[in-house]
């Protein structure tokens, strides 16, 4: 009978795998195009110099670049950021402030209100970008971000109006500088 | 009796109460970066070349980058971008044309959770690829 246990603990795993795997490909819920905010159109043939202008703003926004394959029109970038507002010198100040409020003994509580502003917040910042030429004869470029934090997708509309606003800009100074 | 229980629930109380309540930075500034200096940061990490050999630079950026005990990570020579990693730290290199007879190169660095922005850093960046440039202008005559 023990015999049997280990066998059947494993079909009962690869059961619960089976059940679960068509899923794995389904957009998120509530998801099938990409939503307007993530793409936007270039007057422009050519692919490679908004892909570079995509470059040079992810390295002026603190990205690190990933992944570059122009050919393809993919880039992908990432940073780390401590989304905790206090800077590391103040988080230790608070730190230091909790330690006594918890060696206070009827304080302690108190330092447990204050212990959360003094840790580090790591998020991990991810850009993927696409470029593709559409219209008649490629006049145009299409470019789609998304950025995601913890991989968790980032909806709020107004990054990626910030971010091609400031796309828009480089390109534009680009043009008039060369 | 009475009073440790009373304590332990103050505790718990407050830790549910305490949880999440890091002052977070607004998530447009922690993708973005904004708020940040970016003229005086721009101006340092980005030098001209009196050079159209992008190709070249791009070469002098990876020797640099290996100099300087950077791992190559990543590098695309028609997008002109170059990537380096060492332990705690990663670094951006990308070369541009500017007009017709001039490269624009620009380098950011991050260290731990933070952009590196001492200008120090980039300087000796930058004055280790204008000593690989030079050579290899001289190597190339």
């Amino acid at each position: 009978m023990t015999r049997l246990a280990f066998p059947l603990a494993l079909l009962l795993l690869v059961a619960g795998c089976v059940a679960t795997a068509p899923r794995l490909m389904e957009p998120p819920a509530g998801k099938g195009m990409r939503p307007e905010h993530q793409t936007r159109l270039y007057e422009t043939p050519d692919e490679g110099r908004v892909l570079l202008a995509c470059a040079t703003l992810l390295q002026a926004m603190g990205f690190q670049v990933d992944e570059a394959a122009s050919a393809l029109g993919v880039l992908s970038a990432s940073k780390t950021r401590d989304a905790n507002r206090l800077t590391p010198g103040e988080q230790t100040a608070v730190n230091v402030v909790s330690l006594g409020l918890l060696l206070g003994g009827y304080t302690a509580p108190l330092a447990l209100l204050l212990m959360p502003a003094g840790t580090p917040q790591p998020r991990n910042i991810a850009a993927g970008i696409t470029t593709r030429k559409v219209g008649q004869g490629g006049s145009r470029v299409s470019v789609g971000v998304v950025f995601k934090e913890n991989s968790a997708e980032i909806a709020d509309p107004a990054v990626y109006r910030e971010f091609f606003e400031q796309l828009s800009k480089a390109l534009f100074l680009e043009v008039h500088d060369s | 009796m009475k009073r440790p229980l009373a304590a332990l629930g103050i505790w718990v109380a407050l830790s549910l109460v305490s949880a999440g309540c890091a002052p977070l930075v607004p998530i447009s500034q922690r993708v973005l970066d904004s708020g940040k200096e970016t003229l005086r940061l721009r101006s340092m990490q980005t030098r001209l070349f009196e050079t159209a050999d992008r190709e070249g630079a791009l070469r002098d950026v990876v020797a640099t980058l290996r100099d300087l005990d950077f791992t190559i990570t990543k590098a695309d020579a028609v997008l002109g971008v170059v990537s380096g990693a060492k332990p705690g730290m990663r670094i951006t290199v990308t070369v541009a044309p500017r007009g017709e007879r001039r490269l624009i190169v620009r380098a950011n660095a991050e260290q731990g959770m933070a952009p590196v922005e001492e200008p120090e850093a980039y300087q000796r960046f930058f004055a280790a690829l204008e000593k690989a440039m030079f050579l290899t202008a001289h190597q190339a005559d």
